[in-house]
């Protein structure tokens, strides 16, 4: 998913495709949560309580496993270009990245995969560094950023 | 080579067994010997039939389809995916099917509960692996089991008709008589089952299950256990003998004397 | 199943031994499940020999009761946790991200956990074979007290069950988590292949289900360990609750074998018939009202138990309810075929086999919904014969189907056509000699689990003996198609089958070892 701003400088924050909103794998969590305790406290009042903890416990393996894959899905880029700079930020959870150059001497390239149907590669390169951008796109987005991203350095 | 000798008589022998005794009845459920057995009797044969129908219907349109509908034939496939008319419709008539099956195995089922007006209790108690059973109000209780020899069972022996269904001591009742059963089991869990009463239900330890049963004809009634119980479970069946009243009148007296007079041999 | 090509593009990754046990990618995964189920489908498949074996002539002839009672335990066991079940999770990890258009599963490093928990847990199943008092003989349903009786194999047996539980909750998390996270853009759920919604309804009752079947082997456990009395009726306890908590898992968890064959196989007709499925959107509410259905009607296994007359009628309407979605599926797909232009390749023919004999299973178990008539079919082979036509035929075809559908997608080459339906007629002659004369001497009032029996059922227990036989080796075909199949063959092409639509065609056979990423084109 790319969000594009123009204001002072040009911002293109680059997100992977999250297919169920928070609140969806929130409300999808709780369905489970509602019916797993309901047949666990059943048990538990015709005095096999020992259903209840591994119901908790299974919980908590599914919430954390969709939070995590929540928070995976999350990270994003955001790539900012200005007058003079291009930079590139990686937001995972709480550390940032930034990385940043001349926007004179910065370059976006894409790579072609070298069999069908493996992805395209995305870099941005500058005086001899390199850093591979929207590694969490889907192929068509990428080139289409490809595409915005070196049109607004060629300016 | 013994093997292969028994093998060969096996074979030769199956196929004259078949001729003598194969027919429909073997390939079906008993109708048995009551009127509950033979109202479930009734319900299995409908159900059958009913599901041979869809089956037909069903089959027969795929078939049909098989036959009629393939690439070889030239044709082109049509497009439809939906019709909310025929979706529906085949939703509603097996459903009112089901209720038409349902409303007689109701019926069934309610009277296959009704233990009241019994006039002789028995009870029965499983144990691995054999069956106990007591007249209650009377002094008649004796344990029931297996006696099919070893060696018929090792291969030692010509195996006789009743192989693995024959006991040492004959459950006996009456015809013509309500007869209750209450069964528990002093172990693992044990089932009860002859199949021309049509009575099953489970031993189970702590718990007494009930059931009941009028018999129509004299005879000899073979069972088995149909729970898992251990080493032993498919050697430990049940034979039930319906007697006329008179005859068991005398039966129960001369097992209660046996059983009175073992009793005070025990005591001297 | 797959010979993937050397990854060029993204990191090294190690080779050899450790690449297998080391990966993360899904369909590496999804081999290695497919690979398990198909080990534990033949270890299952000799003990299944063994009952079949002892049960060729009356009498006692190869093996001992107990040891025969540890085979129709053990058999099941494998059968149900270490074949469909982890076939299921297989196809489900090789396919799923594919046809989402997801680039792999959400949660890769779990996934890698969960599969290599199995090979853990079934050596310690199988390792109770070697134990002092023999491996479980109780019965796959662990029905106590005679569970109890089990020697020092008990704790094992249950640390097993923990582990397999463990392992496919831990599967059915990923895939919940892929279905709902993973998803290309425009993929929306009324768009998911058929065989996704079933996986994510399977995924439901799996999750539901699961810590009930742990809580449960675990009193057990506590039962003979620890003293407690959970199901101990001199302590106190009430060894008929074991069997509610057990088939309240049990019942759903007949389901989590079946919804996914349900998927495959509205995948493969619609392929064959060139012709789109035929309503899809009853397909998706017909697998959620079985599903739903399945946590209403677990009592059915105890007809016999002694409930009170309120109970059995109950949860008799409720089973025979289950019969309306099934219904509505079996005519969907008849009515799919109906007008179409239908070839029939393996993958075709055994999707037929497994609608016709899944019906022909899904008719005996209304018979054995009627409560009356289920006293009298209620643990004799006519259950045998019915759980079996519903899964051998049933799953276990539909298993097979998905294999032979996406082998050339897997692996690049094309299977031998001629092979495959010899396999497939081999195995449905030898599938219907073995398992429908169980109907006869079930009726007959054979009970099952048992090594002996008298003479009136030799004729057909000696037929269902060759049957089984007969099956067995029919299989090592399908083994022999498989290694030749990955070896080479005639290249496939990317779109495989004729009809077949969806987006694992999209891509290239086999298709590269990294993400998905072809634009997706969701219409």
């Amino acid at each position: 998913m790319i969000q594009y701003k123009e204001g002072e400088f040009k911002e293109f924050i680059i997100k992977p495709n999250n297919s169920l909103s928070w609140k969806g794998n929130k409300i999808f969590f709780f369905i489970l949560f509602f019916v797993s305790f309901v047949i666990a406290f059943s048990f538990a009042m015709a005095g096999m309580w020992l259903i209840l903890p591994f119901a908790g416990l299974e919980m908590i393996l599914l919430g954390s496993a969709l939070t995590f894959c929540y928070i995976k899905n999350s990270q994003c880029e955001i790539v900012k270009i200005d007058e003079k700079n291009v930079s590139v930020s990686l937001i995972k959870s709480r550390n940032k990245k930034v990385f940043g150059c001349r926007k004179y001497w910065a370059k976006f390239i894409l790579n072609k995969p070298r069999l069908k149907g493996y992805p395209h590669k995305l870099v941005l390169r500058s005086a001899g560094r390199e850093m591979e951008i929207g590694a969490l796109l889907t192929d068509e987005e990428r080139i289409k950023l490809a595409g915005m991203l070196k049109k607004n350095v060629e300016q | 080579m013994s093997l292969i000798k028994n093998l060969i008589f096996f074979i030769a022998s199956m196929s004259v067994f078949n001729i003598a005794q194969a027919g429909w009845l073997d390939l079906n459920m008993t109708e048995g010997v009551t009127d509950l057995s033979q109202e479930v009797f009734g319900l299995h044969m409908l159900i059958l039939w009913i599901c041979v129908v869809i089956g037909v219907i069903v089959f027969g349109a795929m078939f049909w389809s098989i036959a009629m509908h393939r690439k070889s034939r030239g044709v082109t496939p049509a497009t439809f995916h939906e019709s909310t008319s025929l979706e529906f419709l085949w939703t509603i008539v097996p459903f009112v099917i089901l209720i038409g099956m349902a409303v007689p195995a109701t019926k069934t089922l309610i009277k296959m509960y009704d233990h009241s007006d019994s006039e002789i209790h028995i009870k029965i108690t499983g144990y691995q692996w054999l069956w106990q059973y007591e007249y209650l109000n009377t002094n008649v209780s004796f344990y029931s089991k297996l006696s099919t020899p070893y060696n018929e069972i090792y291969n030692k022996d010509t195996k006789n008709i009743n192989y693995l269904q024959e006991v040492d001591k004959h459950l006996v009742v009456p015809v013509n008589k309500k007869i209750r059963f209450l069964l528990t089991s002093n172990d693992v869990l044990h089932a009860w089952w002859v199949p021309d009463l049509a009575l099953k239900r489970d031993a189970i330890p702590g718990y007494i299950n009930e059931m009941s049963v009028v018999i129509n004809e004299p005879g000899i009634y073979r069972g088995r256990c149909a729970e898992l119980c251990g080493r032993h479970h498919g050697f430990m069946p049940i034979v039930i003998e319906a007697v006329e009243e008179k005859e068991y009148e005398e039966w129960l007296a001369n097992a209660d004397k046996v059983k009175s007079s073992d009793v005070a041999k025990i005591n001297k | 199943m797959s010979s993937v090509v050397k990854d060029e593009h993204h990191d090294e990754h190690p080779s050899g031994i450790m690449r297998w046990i080391t990966t993360t990618n899904h369909k590496d995964i999804g081999t290695l499940y497919l690979w398990f189920a198909m080990i534990m489908f033949f270890i299952g498949g000799l003990m299944a020999l063994v009952i079949r074996s002892e049960l060729f002539q009356p009498g006692l002839q190869f093996v001992d009761p107990q040891f025969f009672n540890s085979m129709t335990t053990m058999h099941a066991l494998v059968m149900i946790f270490g074949v469909v079940m982890p076939a299921f999770t297989g196809l489900a990890n090789w396919m799923i991200p594919i046809m989402v258009g997801g680039p792999d599963m959400a949660l890769p490093r779990m996934n890698n956990w969960s599969f290599w928990i199995m090979p853990f847990a079934f050596s310690m199943l199988l390792s109770t074979l070697f134990m002092d008092g023999g491996a479980p003989a109780g019965g796959w349903t662990l029905y106590p007290p005679l569970s109890l009786q089990t020697g020092d194999a008990f704790p094992f047996l249950i640390f097993a069950i923990h582990f397999m539980g463990l392992s496919s909750i831990m599967g059915a998390i990923n895939i919940v988590a892929t279905i709902l996270n993973m998803r290309a853009p425009g993929m929306t759920l009324m768009k998911m292949p058929l065989f996704v919604w079933t996986w994510l309804i399977t995924a439901f009752l799996l999750i539901a289900v699961m810590p009930v079947l742990a809580g449960g082997v675990t009193m057990l456990l506590t039962d003979k360990f620890f003293g407690t009395s959970f199901f101990n009726a001199a302590g106190g306890g009430d060894p008929v609750m074991f069997q509610h908590i057990f088939w309240f898992f049990g019942h759903p968890e007949v389901y989590i074998l079946i919804l996914p064959s349900f998927g495959v196989v509205s995948a493969i007709i619609p392929t064959f018939a060139r012709k789109p499925l035929f309503g899809y959107a009853s397909m998706v509410y017909a697998t959620a009202s079985i599903a739903f259905l399945s946590f209403i009607v677990w009592a059915h296994h105890m007809f016999t138990v002694g409930m009170p007359l309120a109970g059995e009628v109950f949860f008799m309407f409720a089973t025979m309810l289950i019969a309306v979605p099934t219904g509505v599926k079996v005519f969907n797909w008849v009515t799919t075929m109906w007008k179409g232009a239908m070839t029939f390749e393996t993958p075709m023919l055994f999707a037929i086999g497994f609608i016709v004999m899944f019906t022909i299973g899904g008719f005996s178990g209304l018979m054995l919904a009627i409560t009356p008539a289920d006293f009298q079919y209620h643990d004799t082979y006519f259950v045998v014969a019915h759980f079996h036509y519903v899964l051998v035929p049933g799953s276990i075809f539909a298993i097979m189907a998905a294999c032979y559908y996406w082998l050339p997608k897997w692996t690049g080459n094309m299977y031998s056509e001629t092979l495959g339906k010899t396999h497939f007629w081999l195995s449905t002659i030898f599938v219907n000699l073995t398992f429908f004369p169980m109907h006869f001497v079930g009726l007959a009032g054979m009970p099952r689990r048992i090594p002996d029996y008298s003479l009136q059922f030799a004729d057909y227990n000696m037929i269902a003996s060759i049957g089984a036989f007969g099956f067995g080796f029919a299989q090592l075909i399908f083994l022999y198609l498989i290694i030749k199949t990955i070896k080479g063959g005639t290249k496939a092409t990317d779109q495989v089958w004729e009809g077949a639509e969806g987006l694992e065609w999209t891509l290239s056979s086999p298709p590269p070892y990294h993400s998905f990423n072809t634009p997706p084109v969701i219409k």
